[in-house]
């Protein structure tokens, strides 16, 4: 008997050979188990599995020896060794397992061959880009002004909200021991609001959210709010006007050169012209040689912003956030960096019925139909291709605008992804019985056991449950108690930003924010009285209408790039995510971070967007290359 | 709530079971030892092995697929089933500080406090502009602003807090300390006479309190062609109106149960019958679990089983719903589809309160209005669903104003939401305390009266109630009425009561003979 040494599984002691067979020594036993590790064994061998993970529970196996130092590859002379105290017994426990993972490899195989839409990707359905949400007396209406936006916190309001904070009863004690596991701790929220109430600086910070240049514009009825921030406008006055030329917006260097000659030609010949008619025309070659003079001057100038490449983002908040969430961000992506030859145009809209975008008046305005008003926007300011970024809502939204206007987005940067796709489903069903297959052994603990991911879903996913099916019900409390909408909102920046926080008395809400970025957010919600028709949009994206346009089965052909953070409320590894986004180019996976990842380390989501869209404009060259697009 | 429950159970329970056995990386050991741990079962015995090999020789008694299957799981399942009852602690102290005895018993009368109803009504009277309803919504995405501000302008100009606090006088009321928690109850005592007393004690739900019955009490007094008169022992579940809440983790239904029959101790009653519906059911049904020999009957509103046999013998029925259901009240319950789907859509707030009743608290706690939309909602909801597609709901058809009023103002006064929200985080806190499973899944020999409405959301026929009620002596299945049937029609619950009780006597007489 000569050791042969592990074959990479943890839990295997030794492996040694004799008559002819390799014998596997383990260190975890459990006799009941045999049944599934037999299943598990034989998976392991099938799949080549290096890391043994799924290999926990024989004490013994025995395959055939092919030579030294072999690895488990022959499935058909495993022999499972029966001995000792480590008896495999197969009773009807067993039986049922096993039972259950043919089944379910059965189903899998089934559902996999016919009905997996990888063969017959679906087409993205075409929405109305009109639809119209306002109400029905401004259908005539076609203003396409951009007006300029500034947040005011009225002293109306501002007295209205301290006289309703200061008559707060006697909040109902949390019971002995509790931080927040049932809740918002009502000590610690004593303390928030009493620095709501006393502390908070209203005109400073009224002052702090006019930091951006914002605007209004009317789409589809309502008048959408936006942050518009250019890396070297300071100024908010003429970017209307350079918007609308569209020059801004389109990043192709040879388009932008051919434009600008074609323009430059116009412009030579009209003087050119004029000059004739006044009869100074006498050289022509001088003139020539003048016009390239200021040819190349344009060049030094406003060309040189085009060369150094301004690009357009679009980056979208979620619930309970606001555009508040990226104001550390954005001056990260606007200023230009060392080493990059571009730099960001930021539009970031309030998406309705989120703070100061109005709210549709009717049913029906899911994530789909936002992105068709984002995108309406992002036309409005000239922007006919842009890169997008998002999280939460922001991130389901992005994503469809990547699915619906393929063209039009040249590269989708999320940093909550969560698909859908059918194949992501079933293949994360078939996870949980091999692991190792879909997910790296590190990762494994974000995804499996799924009992305790699901178990973690249901705890959290309350708010979610009852904004879905009676956002108005909640609402009406909320949009009357300010205490009621801290409690309501702020415990969300504890649990998603470390789940674990929830055992914390105060919640850990001033470990990665202040109380003044937390309020500010809160102060969007509760100025606007915007809280119930936030809540609205669950209902409409898990309406039976807009899951009926089943756009999670539709992969996008827009390049992806994917920011995970540790506490992200899911995680998907590349091999999952690939379904619904066939070009995706990387997958950052953080050890720290939560689900407000922008507001939480702007400079971590400022790189990787850098990163990202660097990449983006490479795939775009690369693809040029092959002649595929015009890019 | 017991939809809910069911509802919730299926989720909790269901889904972790299914998912710990098909899909976890436990192995089937563990599995087995987790569950060890709930049921004091260290393995599965010899027995129980064999009885599942005797599935072969029951499937051939039967040919009828439906029942094949529905035997070779059940008995399957009943590995599930614990085998014995835990042992519980009769004497836990929920209060503050250290534990005393205090078995006085003070008269008390509801005396609302003005400075705080003076409050309620400023508070009322600047409310916010609450949001537009979506075009032709009515109550479908939650409470109608229209109809609140109906009912909230009722609240501050018409509603009579005095004439009203007189009717909330109108019976008996007592306080006494049980276990450290000061309970409020009504105690009605019949006038002497030759008819056998019988104890009755009423448990209400949410989101009610004692005054949930209080014109069924009116029917019950009435004299009636019985041999019988109840002694109606009403009180509140500790945390709803004026039983004081605890501020300790745990105070779960089956823990309430336990306080509530040491409470009939202290009143003299041994045994005694029980009737109740909402989370009041959750109450009842672990005291007819717990102490079934003291329990001389129960009687409900919102019948339900969580047994593992029902939800397989529902999820069957769905290949020949006649074979289970009487095809008069087969659309309760199929299609199975609709049924979940109007249970999610309807169980949002009971997810809410078994998750995070504090936040939620906070808002409702903070504003009348919206504690008047909150319990609004689930009123309407009650009474008929599809009254929700209506502008008015049909609250104000359906129920009498004053009474809704009238459980509003208690909460308000009494300052009890957050606390009774919790009643539902305790139940559901099925990890940390393994035992309100174990008596949902333990089926109960105590005699069983069940009522069932037209509009509750949750309809077992007969056969799957005895899964857990095996002597299910009175059913009576009606053609109107929601969850909240107390308001709407207490005269039908108060018949059935007496009705059931008969035959529960009858039960025991032939029992007996």
């Amino acid at each position: 008997m000569d050791d042969v040494g592990t074959i990479g599984c943890n839990e295997l002691h030794a492996a040694s050979q004799r008559d002819g067979w390799t014998r596997c020594h383990f260190s975890q036993s459990v006799p009941r188990g045999g049944g599934i590790a037999f299943a598990r064994c034989f998976a392991c061998v099938l799949l080549g599995d290096d890391t043994g993970s799924s290999l926990p529970f024989l004490s013994e196996i025995s395959i055939p020896t092919q030579g030294a130092g072999n690895k488990l590859m022959t499935p058909l002379g495993l022999q499972v060794c029966m001995g000792g105290d480590d008896d495999l017994h197969f009773g009807p426990a067993m039986v049922n397992k096993l039972l259950a993972v043919a089944v379910l490899g059965g189903i899998g195989f089934v559902v996999w061959r016919y009905l997996c839409p990888s063969c017959h990707p679906p087409k993205p359905p075409v929405l109305d880009a009109d639809e119209w949400w306002g109400p029905d007396h401004l259908k005539a209406t076609r203003d396409e002004s951009i007006k300029p936006f500034k947040v005011v916190f009225k002293p109306d309001m501002i007295k209205d909200l301290k006289d309703r904070l200061s008559r707060a009863r006697k909040w109902t004690p949390s019971l002995e021991g509790v931080a927040f596991e049932y809740g918002f701790n009502s000590k610690s929220l004593e303390k928030v609001l009493q620095y709501w109430k006393d502390s908070y600086q209203f005109e400073a910070r009224e002052k702090y959210l006019n930091t951006y240049p914002q605007f209004t514009t009317f789409i589809q009825g309502l008048n959408i709010h936006f942050i518009r921030v250019k890396p070297d406008a300071t100024q908010g006055v003429e970017e209307e006007e350079e918007g609308r030329r569209g020059l801004i917006g389109a990043v192709d260097k040879a388009s932008l050169i051919k434009e600008a000659k074609v323009q430059k030609k116009q412009e030579r010949l009209k003087r050119i012209r004029e000059r004739e008619r006044s009869g100074q025309i006498k050289n022509l070659h001088s003139e020539r040689t003048a016009s390239t003079r200021d040819w190349s001057s344009l060049l030094n100038n406003d060309f040189l912003k085009y060369m150094q490449q301004v690009v357009p983002l679009l980056l979208l908040h979620g619930w309970p956030g606001s555009v508040r969430e990226f104001y550390e961000l954005i001056p990260l992506l606007t200023k230009q960096r060392p080493g990059r030859n571009f730099v960001f145009e930021v539009v970031v809209p309030s998406l309705p019925g989120y703070g100061f975008s109005d709210a549709a008046v009717r049913p029906g305005l899911a994530t789909p139909q936002i992105a068709v008003i984002m995108r309406n926007l992002m036309r409005r300011l000239g922007h006919k291709k842009f890169y997008v970024q998002g999280g939460d809502w922001g991130s389901v939204i992005v994503s469809n605008m990547a699915t619906l206007f393929p063209e039009d987005i040249l590269g989708h940067h999320t940093n909550m992804p969560f698909v859908q796709h059918k194949c992501t489903l079933l293949k994360t069903l078939i996870g949980s019985v091999f692991p190792s297959w879909v997910v790296e052994e590190k990762y494994a603990e974000r995804m499996y056991p799924l009992s305790k991911f699901f178990s973690f879903l249901l705890e959290e996913s309350g708010y979610l449950h009852l904004q879905a099916t009676k956002p108005d019900t909640v609402g009406v409390a909320l949009t009357d108690s300010p205490a009621g909408l801290a409690a309501y909102i702020l415990e969300k920046f504890s649990t998603w930003t470390v789940f674990d926080y929830k055992h914390l008395p105060d919640g850990g809400l001033t470990k990665k924010f202040t109380l003044d970025q937390l309020l500010d957010n809160l102060m969007i919600y509760w100025s606007t009285s915007s809280i119930t028709t936030a809540m609205r949009l669950y209902s409409e994206d898990f309406s039976i209408k807009k899951r009926a346009l089943k756009l999670e089965n539709i992969p996008s052909p827009v390049p992806t790039w994917v920011l995970q953070a540790r506490y992200e409320l899911a995680f998907q590894p590349a091999g999952l995510l690939k379904y619904k986004y066939p070009n995706l180019i990387n997958v950052t996976i953080l050890d720290e971070g939560g689900h407000f990842l922008a507001f939480e380390m702007p400079a971590v989501v400022a790189d990787d967007v850098f990163n990202a869209v660097s990449a983006f404009k490479d795939w775009h060259k690369n693809k040029a290359k092959e002649g595929k697009t015009e890019l | 709530m017991a939809h809910k429950t069911l509802f919730y159970i299926v989720l909790c329970v269901g889904l972790f079971r299914t998912d710990a056995i098909f899909f976890s990386d436990l192995s089937f050991a563990e599995i087995i030892k987790i569950y060890a741990q709930y049921y004091n079962e260290a393995t599965v015995s010899d027995a129980e092995l064999s009885e599942t090999r005797n599935i072969a020789d029951v499937v051939q008694q039967n040919d009828n697929l439906y029942k094949n299957l529905t035997c070779l799981i059940e008995n399957f399942l009943k590995r599930y089933v614990p085998s014995s009852m835990p042992t519980l602690a009769q004497n836990k102290w929920w209060g503050e500080g250290p534990p005393y005895v205090d078995t006085s018993i003070r008269p008390y009368e509801i005396r609302f406090n003005r400075q705080v109803i003076d409050e309620l009504r400023a508070r009322l009277a600047y409310r916010k502009n609450f949001t537009r309803n979506l075009e032709g919504s009515a109550n479908t995405y939650g409470m109608n602003r229209n109809l609140l501000n109906q009912v909230l302008d009722y609240w501050l100009n018409r509603y009579d807090f005095e004439t009203r606090e007189r009717y909330l006088n109108r019976f008996p009321q007592y306080i006494t300390n049980v276990q450290g928690l000061d309970i409020h109850y009504i105690h009605i005592v019949p006038p002497p006479g030759s008819k056998k007393v019988i104890p009755l004690l009423m448990i209400h739900g949410w989101p009610v309190t004692n005054r949930e019955y209080y014109a069924v009490y009116d029917f019950l007094l009435e004299p009636k062609n019985t041999n019988f008169v109840f002694e109606i022992i009403a009180p509140s579940i500790p945390g709803y109106g004026y039983s004081q809440p605890t501020y300790k983790i745990g105070l779960a239904p089956y823990q309430v149960g336990i306080i509530f029959k040491n409470l009939m101790a202290r009143l003299g009653h041994q045994k005694f019958y029980i009737h109740a519906g909402d989370v009041g059911l959750w109450v009842g049904s672990h005291m007819s679990t717990i102490y079934q020999e003291d329990v001389l009957g129960l009687h409900t509103t919102t019948p339900y089983s969580a047994m593992p046999q029902t939800f397989v013998k529902i999820a069957l029925g769905a290949l020949n719903p006649t074979s289970l259901v009487d095809s008069r009240y087969v659309n309760r319950l199929y299609p199975l589809t609709m049924t979940l789907i109007n249970l999610i859509e309807s169980s949002g707030f009971f997810h809410m309160h078994a998750t995070r009743p504090d936040t939620l608290g906070v808002g409702l706690e903070d504003s009348p209005s919206g504690l008047a939309a909150w319990l609004l909602a689930i009123y309407i909801q009650a009474a008929n669903p599809n009254a929700l597609k209506r502008d008015d709901g049909n609250l104000l058809q359906a129920y009498n104003i004053d009474d809704i009023l009238d459980v509003l103002t208690i909460y308000w006064d009494s300052h009890c939401i957050t606390t009774s929200l919790r009643f539902y985080a305790e139940f559901t806190a099925v990890l940390q305390d393994p035992t309100n499973i174990k008596l949902e899944l333990t089926p109960t020999q105590v005699p069983y009266g069940a009522l069932k409405f037209r509009y509750e959301v949750l309809y077992q026929p007969d056969s799957l109630l005895k899964n857990k009620y095996p002597n299910l002596v009175h059913s009576t299945t009606l053609d109107f009425g929601g969850h909240f049937s107390s308001f709407e029609y207490p005269d039908v619950i108060a018949n059935s009561i007496y009705q059931a009780v008969e035959k529960m006597q009858n039960f025991y007489r032939t029992k007996a003979g």
